[in-house]
């Protein structure tokens, strides 16, 4: 795959983004808070350089917190039904650090698991992924032990970095990365050689919370679904479901019809396993009715069963839910109860 | 030695409560942990600094079965206090159900750098009811503000602003419903956005159901709300919620001259008549 300068300055990058009839989507203040928000003009941009990562990630753009699946009408003892229509605008979403590139490809595993969801593919298949490199950490990053790195490039279309001169290159990493690019070539500039690796990463990878062994992790999973311990880590939970909420790859929803007089509408909305609803029956039984089997489903999903089905862990290290978390539960912590650090050189 | 965690081993060695809830140190370095005691070899972990800012009264409800059969022992600042008063006074619990380890407080932070809003008009540096008080009072520097300074600000701007303003906030909500979750006199079993039949507020977001959610939740805790920002410090969001809650109390304080959570014996005013109101509905 080619490597591409960007020729003037990372705004005027964007601007031929924007010009390209494009949807972009970047991290940006709004209310106060650094989210991926709708950008109209390349001078709201934020570079690289200027943020760690947003609140929430982005598969709300992918996934959203609510959405119609279908319509429907009713006459006397007749329903009529109505397909949804799908956003058709290309849509470009920009500067998302490694931890939440790295979502799609787990993403996209549950999301044609037995069924193909057509609103999360149609979305994705418009969307063109432009990753960033980090160049700062904070104390709640730990990509590393989810495999990544911040310069890792996986679940990117194109990614950005700097070489060791400081400039902004692109590395494609997919085709349709690629196409994007060739499109842009009053921005760009093809480069012959590979770029010299900037040190910040390699800097910024070590200052990050040390690689946790996720495969010692899964093996006590694997044998302790009933232990005390589930217990301890979990009473002061207040349920919050914050965790899921902001998560990349937290995927879980509720299904529910709005129904008024003559009309309605069946909707998708978020949910959490961290909720006492989300199980509850509707003969009053709840499989999981205390926090530590509720917390223990949160755990297990992420480091056992998503591994036993996609030979994937659902976490990629971004430390939303740490930091997010209003009585400090640090699910890097709590993984660290029972696997050893991974001895590095 | 630190004192509260040799209090907390006496109560424990000496099994009177079921455990302590206090704090810890965090996992980050502006945070700390929650923790529940439950044995006295545990009890030196519980520290007091001033990144205690959680509200631990909200373990004191139901849902938590802490003190379903010995008391539970909590850490309380003077401000926390004001939500067990609270919980006495809608009977959700006995005074002798709790075992108050209150701290004389110099304010807390959020991030370990600035002063949490609520300190600034605190008045409660020593808690008003405790059964074991630890710390030290120290000479506060802070300018204290009125508490209803900034719903004054805010009564200023036009009917229109402040629609606009609310409606561009609370769009930001997912319907998590952390601020629901973390509040200690949200304590309802079943919450009016769970019920199903009928279906009160619709699940999904949107301008008009957040709305809907927010002046429920808003409504409710109109003149129980202590002001212990524990919704606005959970919401990832940073909706403005205080700012409501606020809005609110200040309603209540105008028309009944009354605060929440500063006297056990106190009735509520939405929960209390007089056969003199004015209003002939209620009679």
């Amino acid at each position: 795959m080619k490597n591409f300068k960007i020729k003037n300055d990372y705004k005027n990058f964007v601007k031929g983004l924007l010009s390209l009839n494009y949807l972009v989507i970047a991290p940006k203040y709004e209310n106060g808070i650094l989210k991926f928000s709708k950008i109209k003009n390349a001078a709201e941009i934020l570079s690289p350089s200027e943020y760690i990562n947003t609140v929430s990630s982005t598969k709300e753009y992918f996934f959203p917190q609510t959405e119609p699946v279908i319509k429907f009408t009713f006459e006397g003892k007749e329903i009529f039904l109505k397909d949804v229509e799908i956003g058709k605008k290309p849509k470009v979403v920009l500067g998302l650090r490694p931890c939440d590139a790295a979502s799609f490809s787990i993403l996209d595993d549950i999301f044609q698991y037995e069924y193909k969801d057509e609103f999360y593919f149609t979305r994705r298949e418009k969307t063109i992924i432009i990753g960033a490199a980090c160049e700062s950490n904070d104390e709640s990053c730990f990509c590393t032990t989810t495999g990544l790195a911040p310069d890792s490039s996986q679940g990117a279309d194109l990614f950005i970095e700097k070489n060791n001169e400081e400039e902004y290159f692109l590395r494609a990493v997919t085709e349709k990365g690629e196409r994007l690019v060739e499109q842009l070539i009053a921005e760009v500039e093809e480069l012959e050689e590979e770029p010299k690796k900037n040190p910040l990463y390699e800097k910024i990878e070590k200052q990050i919370r040390k690689k946790i062994d996720l495969i010692e992790a899964k093996k006590w999973l694997d044998n302790n679904f009933e232990n005390e311990k589930w217990e301890e880590l979990s009473s002061q939970c207040l349920s919050c479901g914050s965790c899921a909420y902001l998560c990349p790859t937290c995927h879980c929803f509720d299904i529910v019809d709005e129904v008024n007089y003559n009309s309605g509408v069946r909707r998708k909305n978020w949910d959490a396993c961290q909720f006492d609803l989300f199980t509850l029956h509707s003969s009053g039984h709840n499989p999981r009715d205390t926090k530590a089997k509720r917390y223990r489903q949160r755990v297990m999903h992420k480091f056992k069963y998503y591994a036993d089905r996609f030979d994937k862990t659902l976490c990629t290290g971004c430390g939303r839910c740490i930091r997010a978390c209003p009585v400090n539960i640090d699910i890097y912590e709590v993984v660290k109860e029972f696997a050893p650090l991974v001895e590095q050189n | 030695m630190n004192s509260i965690s040799e209090i907390a081993k006496k109560l424990l060695d000496e099994n009177r409560v079921s455990a302590v809830v206090g704090y810890s140190i965090g996992s980050l370095p502006n945070k700390t942990k929650t923790v529940i005691v439950k044995s006295s070899q545990q009890a030196e972990k519980l520290i007091f600094n001033n990144l205690c800012v959680n509200n631990l009264a909200i373990y004191l409800t139901k849902s938590f079965r802490l003190t379903t059969q010995k008391p539970v022992a909590v850490v309380m600042k003077g401000c926390d206090v004001k939500s067990v008063t609270g919980l006495i006074q809608e009977k959700q619990i006995e005074r002798e159900q709790v075992f108050i380890i209150g701290v004389k407080c110099n304010g807390v932070s959020e991030d370990g750098k600035n002063l949490s809003p609520k300190c600034y008009s605190c008045k409660l540096q020593t808690p008003k009811m405790y059964d074991i008080l630890v710390g030290e009072e120290e000479e506060k520097n802070i300018e204290f503000k009125n508490p209803f300074s900034d719903v004054e600000e805010f009564e200023k701007k036009s009917l229109d602003e402040r629609w606009n303003f609310w409606m561009n906030e609370l769009e930001k909500c997912v319907k998590c419903y952390a601020c629901r979750q973390v509040c200690p006199l949200c304590y309802c079993e079943k919450c009016i956005v769970d019920k199903t039949v009928p279906r009160w507020i619709e699940p999904h977001t949107s301008k008009s159901s957040n709305l809907s959610w927010h002046i429920t939740r808003a409504f409710h805790l109109a003149g129980r709300c202590t002001g212990c920002g524990e919704c606005e410090r959970a919401c990832h969001h940073n909706i403005p919620l205080s700012l409501l809650n606020k809005k609110m109390a200040k309603v209540v304080y105008d028309n009944f001259n009354y605060q929440a959570g500063l006297d056990d014996k106190a009735k509520s005013p939405l929960a209390d008549f007089k056969f003199q109101d004015k209003e002939d509905f209620i009679r």
